[in-house]
């Protein structure tokens, strides 16, 4: 493992962020703006009573915890690999003593170093305005931590895997749309999971999805029992466990199909 | 000597998506998909030597940028074996990757959202060079080629020349014992040339690097590679020295030739009395070129000696461009 050059490759990002200034404050503030939304449509719809047990304060903080959730996870990396591949800029990555996951890895890091500070700041603003209901808990606390940190690990691995399939099929991004889809219907983001209709409900406990956004909120607000904890982090680590054995292949097989394109 | 670089046989394929013109047979792709296999490379052979910079030439299309991507490690062979100072590139390991460094004209590696001096730095912290080191081989390069000012600019704000210079530095930055360089003049003026092949040659003489340098101006080629290795077409025409290829591909030389006063007979009249053919290509008014067979050269020499009252005379060798693109149009001529 190449410590030394995956910092580097943070501070090479962050250089590069603070050459463009104030864009990645703006890119983080356009991601705010959907559970913002979101938000505010639950807490109107619950103006009459508890939706499926979410009152008004408890939408709140699922969302403000969302803001926060889907930032810490977000692969901004995903979209970057595939264009690089196509544009053949990824030859450059290839030719160094560093395996290219690297990149990825340091993209995102930097990505949040930049981008959390201004979130939290954010979100805490907004949570002194609107006041959500919460009450703290250190095994919650720990419990939504772990489930965060499967949830960035599963989030970004999927996403590199699909970013990948360009190496093949030069156009990962259909895949990389469909995959924010499924994430933005069953990850917990449209609506939280426990509000689902029956079947998707069901489905959305067995696809990837809930435990990259949905799962760590649930945690923190004490929403599951011990027995749905326990098969929440099982689901997290063994589709966490697939994507990496996914990784594996993908990565092996795609490499050696890789055309240097545009070189 | 073991060689520093050995390419045995090697062979390349690639398989490319194809399909006839108009609406119909793009759908028709959608659902079968036809493919087409290209030979780029076709089992060509050949080493290089520790410390050699040799010349790779060919036009465009010829394999020379697959055979240094397949080098590089950043193709996989479809056959043959290739070692890269005793490595399988294929397999990419970072001791390998840290030995070997590539440049490419068309294509930059530098960060455009860093300054050119954190990109040094990271390079160097990428391939974990000692800081000291890393600071004596920068100011080292840096002096060398002159760059101490654009140290804190943009990639984005370097003209072509400069940005070529910075992208050399970065490739030198961790010593690597095999350069490749794929056409690193591409779109320079003649100064930034001059100046590229005389940093080129001031490394390879101080570091005793290997160099492969691929390249279109045949000035790259001449000022830099005792030796080339000619490819076309994916084969390899021509592995050896310069000055032989000429020889080889190019079986004739070119007689220059100045008539002076006093003469009852032309030129005309002299060559039509040969037993040698003679081609005039060039003619103006009292200067000619003549080109004759090599072994005719002496013969053809001798006779127009005696025969004119010449106010100048030089044998050459065909110009390298002309022969090189002789080549290019009609293949080998041995």
């Amino acid at each position: 493992m190449n410590l030394r050059g995956g910092w580097a490759l943070v501070r090479k990002s962050l250089f590069s962020y603070m050459a463009g200034r104030g864009f990645f404050w703006t890119l983080a503030l356009g991601w705010m703006m959907g559970p913002l939304v979101y938000m505010f449509v639950w807490t109107t719809a619950a103006r009459q009573g508890a939706a499926g047990g979410f009152a008004q304060g408890d939408f709140v903080l699922y969302y403000l915890c969302l803001i926060l959730v889907n930032q810490f996870t977000y692969p901004v990396s995903n979209w970057t690999v595939g264009d690089i591949i196509r544009v053949g800029g990824f030859s450059a990555w290839l030719l160094r003593p560093l395996p290219p996951i690297y990149e990825a890895i340091a993209t995102d890091v930097a990505t949040k170093m930049v981008c959390m500070p201004f979130s939290l700041a954010v979100v805490a603003v907004l949570g002194l305005a609107l006041r959500p209901s919460f009450a703290f808990s250190w095994p919650a606390a720990l419990a939504f931590v772990l489930a965060l940190l499967l949830a960035q690990a599963l989030r970004f691995m999927l996403a590199y895997v699909l970013a990948l399939v360009a190496l093949w099929s030069q156009r990962a991004d259909a895949l990389l749309g469909l995959n924010d889809t499924f994430l933005f219907l069953l990850g917990g983001q449209v609506a939280p999971t426990a509000l689902l209709p029956g079947v998707l409900q069901q489905v959305a406990t067995v696809l990837p999805y809930r435990y990259m956004i949905g799962f760590p909120i649930e945690l923190l607000m004490g929403r599951l029992s011990r027995a749905e904890m326990v098969v929440g982090f099982a689901w997290q680590v063994g589709w966490l466990a697939a994507a990496v054995l996914l990784h594996q292949f993908v990565w092996r097989r795609g490499i050696r199909r890789y055309a240097a394109v545009g070189g | 000597m073991k060689p520093h670089i050995l390419v045995n046989d090697l062979c390349k394929v690639y398989r490319v998506p194809e399909r006839e013109a108009g609406l119909r047979a793009a759908i028709g792709s959608l659902i079968h998909r036809r493919y087409r296999d290209v030979l780029a490379v076709d089992h060509i052979t050949f080493t290089v030597q520790p410390g050699e910079i040799v010349g790779f030439i060919g036009p465009n299309g010829a394999g020379k940028t697959t055979t240094l991507k397949v080098l590089a490690g950043l193709l996989y062979p479809t056959g043959g074996e290739v070692r890269v100072d005793g490595c399988v590139p294929a397999e990419r390991k970072p001791a390998f990757l840290r030995r070997i460094s590539m440049v490419m004209g068309n294509k930059s590696q530098l960060p455009l959202e860093n300054t050119v001096s954190d990109s040094f730095y990271v390079l160097g912290e990428i391939y974990r060079v000692p800081r000291d080191e890393f600071h004596r081989t920068l100011d080292e390069l840096v002096d060398l080629m002159e760059i101490k000012d654009l140290l804190p600019k943009m990639p984005h704000d370097l003209s072509l020349g400069e940005r070529m210079k910075c992208e050399l530095i970065a490739a030198l930055l961790h010593r690597p014992r095999v350069l490749f360089l794929d056409e690193p003049t591409l779109g320079l003026d003649v100064t930034m040339q001059f100046r590229l092949r005389r940093f080129v040659a001031e490394y390879n003489r101080r570091s005793q690097a290997t160099v492969i340098l691929t390249s279109h101006y045949m000035a790259d080629v001449v000022s830099l590679c005792p030796r080339v290795v000619l490819i076309h077409q994916g084969r390899l025409l021509f592995d050896g020295d310069l000055t032989r290829l000429a020889e080889q591909m190019a079986p004739f030389k070119l007689i220059r030739l100045a008539v002076g006063n006093g003469s009852g007979q032309t030129v005309q009249d002299v060559l039509s009395g040969l037993a040698q053919p003679v081609t005039v290509i060039e003619q103006n008014e009292r200067r000619y070129t003549l080109r004759v067979r090599r072994t005719d050269a002496s013969p053809v020499t001798a006779r127009l000696l005696n025969d004119l009252p010449l106010a100048d005379i030089t044998v050459e060798d065909p110009p390298i461009e002309a022969v090189i693109d002789q080549v290019y149009r009609e293949g080998v001529n041995t």
